[in-house]
């Protein structure tokens, strides 16, 4: 079962636990109590909850601390989410362990939910954040091969290439230019955009939207830097053919 | 592209990152900038975002080939700067795949 599935998984089995905590819950006085081993599946359903969101945050810290040009303020933002949420689920699991009490324990595994928003919130945000920064990253090397083009055209004028290799490598340096510059445009906003959402954001229901518009921005930059590689590859194969 | 002229083309840009490499240096552009292997990718120091820190990675530079006068200059760093793009896009992809991925699906997550 990959991870995904594991992830449905888990929320289906959320779901029943919290049914079966609703009809528990809503059972008239006097019905008989709930079984001890009935409390027990749902810590186990919920401690399985837990430690699934535990593991994705470590694959978040990871990524975190491979991104190579995050701002120190954007890398410490992220870094402490993920560490404030690890240690508070890790909490929260043992509270949910020694809960002895339905409304308690429901109470607990609804908290997983709501008061982290690892899913939908942390995971895709902290994505944002390094795909943009994977993007800068991107673009800085676009720069240097700004420069470099323009050195290999001025040498390309002296070394006799023919003239109308080096009107079209030119033309591809600037739709590159142009390219880059509408990436620019579309990554510069994602990190601010995206890194103080809070779960209380998420569950106010303005956080989602912002995080689809960053996607959408960040996938349109993609599509441009991609242009602007075909400039670029265009661009020396003009200057290197014979 | 078949395997004869990918071999041919990768022995031209090699001969040529060489060449360009000692022009470059020569010229004393860049100061920090390193030139790479064809396939280490290399971040540059030029025009870093204004709220991101600039960065370089790790470079190894072209040595012990002959010069190549004829060589079109400026093909090394280009060749980085491509190998580094790439790399960068690849990256990029990835992050978006799985941005996508996890905010998929369930509400309740």
């Amino acid at each position: 079962m990959n991870r995904r599935s594991a992830t449905r998984w888990s929320a289906a089995a959320f779901l029943a636990a919290g049914a079966t905590l609703a009809l528990a819950t809503a059972a008239p006085a006097g019905a008989a109590p709930v079984r001890t081993d009935e409390l027990g599946a749902i810590q186990t359903r919920c401690e399985r909850a837990i430690d699934q969101r535990l593991t994705t945050l470590g694959d978040l810290t990871e990524r975190v601390g491979g991104a190579q040009h995050l701002s120190a303020d954007d890398r410490g933002e992220l870094t402490a989410e993920i560490d404030h949420d690890t240690s508070g689920l890790s909490a929260l699991r043992t509270t949910i362990a020694g809960e002895s009490t339905l409304a308690s324990l429901r109470q607990d595994c609804r908290a997983i939910v709501d008061d982290y928003r690892v899913y939908v919130l942390l995971a895709p945000k902290t994505h944002l954040v390094v795909g943009a920064d994977a993007a800068d990253a991107a673009l800085d090397a676009f720069s240097s091969a700004d420069a470099s083009l323009s050195a290999a055209i001025d040498r390309a004028r002296t070394n006799g290439t023919d003239a109308a290799a080096i009107a079209d490598a030119q033309a591809k340096q600037q739709d590159m230019n142009a390219q880059t510059t509408r990436a620019r445009g579309l990554v510069d906003p994602i990190v601010p955009a995206v890194i103080a959402l809070t779960p209380a954001d998420f569950n106010a229901g303005t956080a989602g939207p912002k995080l689809d518009s960053s996607r959408q921005s960040l996938r349109d930059a993609r599509a441009a830097l991609a242009a602007a590689k075909g400039d670029l590859d265009a661009a020396i194969h003009d200057l290197t053919r014979t | 592209m078949d395997r004869p002229r990918r071999a041919r083309r990768g022995t031209a840009v090699l001969v040529a990152l060489t060449g360009a490499t000692l022009a470059l240096a020569g010229c004393g552009s860049g100061g920090n900038r390193q030139d790479t292997t064809a396939t280490t990718a290399t971040t540059a120091t030029t025009a870093p975002s204004a709220t991101r820190a600039s960065a370089t990675t790790s470079a190894s530079t072209a040595t012990g080939a002959p010069t190549a006068a004829a060589q079109p200059a400026g093909t090394s760093t280009l060749a980085s700067a491509d190998a580094a793009v790439a790399a960068q896009l690849q990256r990029l992809d990835g992050e978006l795949s799985a941005s996508t991925a996890t905010s998929e699906g369930d509400p309740t997550r």
